[in-house]
């Protein structure tokens, strides 16, 4: 009962905004916010290494709307690796307070740099978010993501600390002392992958509780690649409200775009982010409400702004204003992605990174395949390769030491550990062209 | 010194139905067969009486096989013979990879197959000590 009044309690407090002014500026205010972020964005970013020789000639005064944007050529994560490490900041070094790393590594991370403008940005950004969805003061936030270079776990620990939530720093893993913090100090509100939500659910199960049993309210769900049946089984379980985001250490982190309570499409906060959907292959722009890559540049940052970035991630964006009264752009769960990255318990992974270390054993034949499986609700990697027939000489230790140093080499470079599945030469579906190199079958368990 | 046929096979169904079904159609006969497995793959090692045969029937047909060195020692049929003949290799500190045998001959002799690193330097230990190393010309007209 008291369960029930706590929640009646949050209810009322609902449909909350944490910048209510910009939130819902009008959009031809909003418009000139962006069309004048973007020529101060375009004036710091010529001092930088990159785009000092990209921009050159390019005056910032002809920005007169956000849609003058399209005559700054893309950025590419290309870019980003190319130009590793200092290549894109424009501000002194000594300016800069963190820097975050997607996965890779090697050289090829893709490193981005905040300066003390930009953590308070994003941060402000998150506490939008997080207030957005329902949460706010008086809540015990668990935050069971990964922290360090990982953008979601400081992310989104900033913007739970600017809302006057208290935060459970608990990292991702050691899922037993999750739920004891979560029992123990009547966690409310929670953000993880949607496959650890689920695999923390199925702990409960096993220790005896009733997931539905716990102060849950609210759970923000990200970072991986997830099904609205996804969503819906997770508040289910849960007997709450979970709400997707969107984001990408390339553009700050999680607080990209964020579901209000709506739950009818994330939020892109215009203010900060200028959004083009673009058709991947021939790069002209489309029509609202066609499907698209993303392509957003950072308006607001001040120690690394990239223009123009192609996330690769394929989504549309949503007509029509949004019953919460926010005026910003609206975009639909992400659909995919143009290249073929993958999202693995929360980490990109390339398959050309798995191709790299795969390649560099002479054992391995040049047919492989990547297969991603919901094993209980974790994601398994699955590297399925066939042996070169002239290197095999017939000794079983050697392949199961094979399998072994293979395994370790994929996890040194992806960071999550793989399952090696020896094949016989021939097995696999040879492909016309372009070979399918991943099978994902995660959302179909 | 005896080459046995290694083949590497997934574990799986009908996989040691068809392989022994090249064999079967190159008219390579079997003298032995043993299987070490892990659990999702394995290797099956082929004693056959024209294992060069076996081995491009193998090739043509797509198996991953590898023709392999091992060292077949004839042993008396009775009880504690093999375990003075590892004694032997064991005193010596020469490792057994892999060991499986066969009877050639009921109650009195007997064939035990030894995979190892360098079976020419165990060959001359059981030599020196009066075992019977079984070559190809023999072992296959058995």
């Amino acid at each position: 009962m008291i369960n029930l009044l706590y929640k009646y309690f949050f209810l009322c407090l609902s449909m909350a905004f944490w910048d209510k002014h910009v939130e819902t500026l009008p959009r031809d205010k909003l418009e000139e916010l962006q069309a004048k972020r973007l020529r101060d964005t375009v004036a710091r970013a010529k001092k930088s290494v990159f785009y000092g020789p990209r921009l050159k000639g390019v005056e910032p005064t002809v920005f007169k709307k956000p849609a003058d944007i399209g005559s700054i050529p893309f950025t590419t994560k290309n870019d980003l690796r190319a130009n590793y490490d200092y290549g894109l900041v424009c501000v002194p070094k000594d300016e800069i307070i963190r820097l975050h790393a997607s996965s890779g590594t090697t050289g090829k991370a893709t490193v981005i740099f905040h300066n003390r403008h930009d953590i308070d940005t994003w941060t402000e950004l998150l506490a939008r978010c997080i207030v957005m969805a329902g949460a706010g003061k008086g809540d015990v936030f668990q935050n069971m993501i990964s922290y360090g270079l990982f953008t979601g776990g400081l992310g989104f620990h900033y913007g739970a600390e600017r809302v006057g939530m208290l935060v459970i720093p608990s990292g991702i893993g050691n899922t037993k002392r999750q739920i004891q913090l979560m029992k123990d100090f009547h966690t409310t509100v929670y953000h993880a992958t949607p496959s650890y939500a689920l695999h923390v659910s199925e702990e409960m199960a096993r220790d005896g509780f009733d997931p539905k049993e716990f102060d849950l309210r609210i759970g923000f769900v990200g970072a991986e690649p997830h099904s609205e049946q996804t969503r819906k089984r997770i508040e289910d379980i849960y007997d709450m409200d979970v709400y997707n985001s969107y984001g990408m250490s390339e553009l700050n982190g999680p607080g990209v775009a964020f579901e209000c309570e709506e739950k009818c499409g994330m939020h892109l906060w215009e203010d900060n982010y200028i959004l083009e959907v673009i058709d991947p292959k021939t790069c002209e722009p489309l029509s609202p409400g066609e499907e698209g890559e993303l392509v957003v540049t950072t308006i607001n940052r001040e120690a690394m702004p990239i223009l123009r970035y192609r996330t690769g991630d394929l989504a549309k964006t949503l007509e029509g204003r949004c019953a919460c009264g926010r005026t910003h752009v609206r975009i639909s769960r992400i659909k995919g992605r143009c290249d073929d990255m993958m999202i693995i318990r929360g980490v990109n992974v390339y398959p050309s990174q798995i191709e790299d270390v795969l390649m560099s054993f002479p054992e391995v034949a040049t047919t492989y395949q990547i297969h991603l499986l919901r094993d209980g609700s974790l994601d398994a990697l699955i590297v399925k390769v066939e042996l070169y027939p002239k290197m095999f000489d017939g000794d079983l230790a050697k392949l199961k030491k094979l399998e072994a140093d293979i395994g370790k080499a994929i996890s040194d470079e992806v960071v999550v550990k793989p399952r090696i599945e020896f094949l016989e030469p021939g097995t696999l579906p040879r492909a016309e062209g372009k070979a399918v190199r991943v099978v994902d079958k995660r959302c179909e368990m | 010194m005896v080459k046995q046929l290694n083949v590497f096979s997934e574990n799986k169904p009908g996989k040691l139905e068809k392989i022994t079904k090249v064999l079967s159609d190159a008219d390579v006969n079997l003298r032995a067969l043993k299987i070490s497995s892990s659990d999702a793959y394995g290797v099956i090692k082929f004693l056959v009486d024209d294992p060069e045969k076996g081995f491009e029937a193998f090739r043509k047909a797509g198996v991953t096989a590898h023709l392999k060195e091992v060292l077949a020692v004839e042993v008396k049929d009775t009880p504690g013979s093999l375990n003075r003949m590892l004694s032997l290799l064991a005193i010596n500190n020469v490792n057994i990879e892999d060991c499986y045998g066969f009877v050639i001959e009921d109650r009195k002799r007997a064939v035990i197959i030894l995979e190892m690193e360098e079976p020419a330097a165990a060959s001359k230990i059981l030599e020196r000590n009066s075992y019977v190393i079984i070559g190809s010309s023999k072992l296959y007209s058995l």
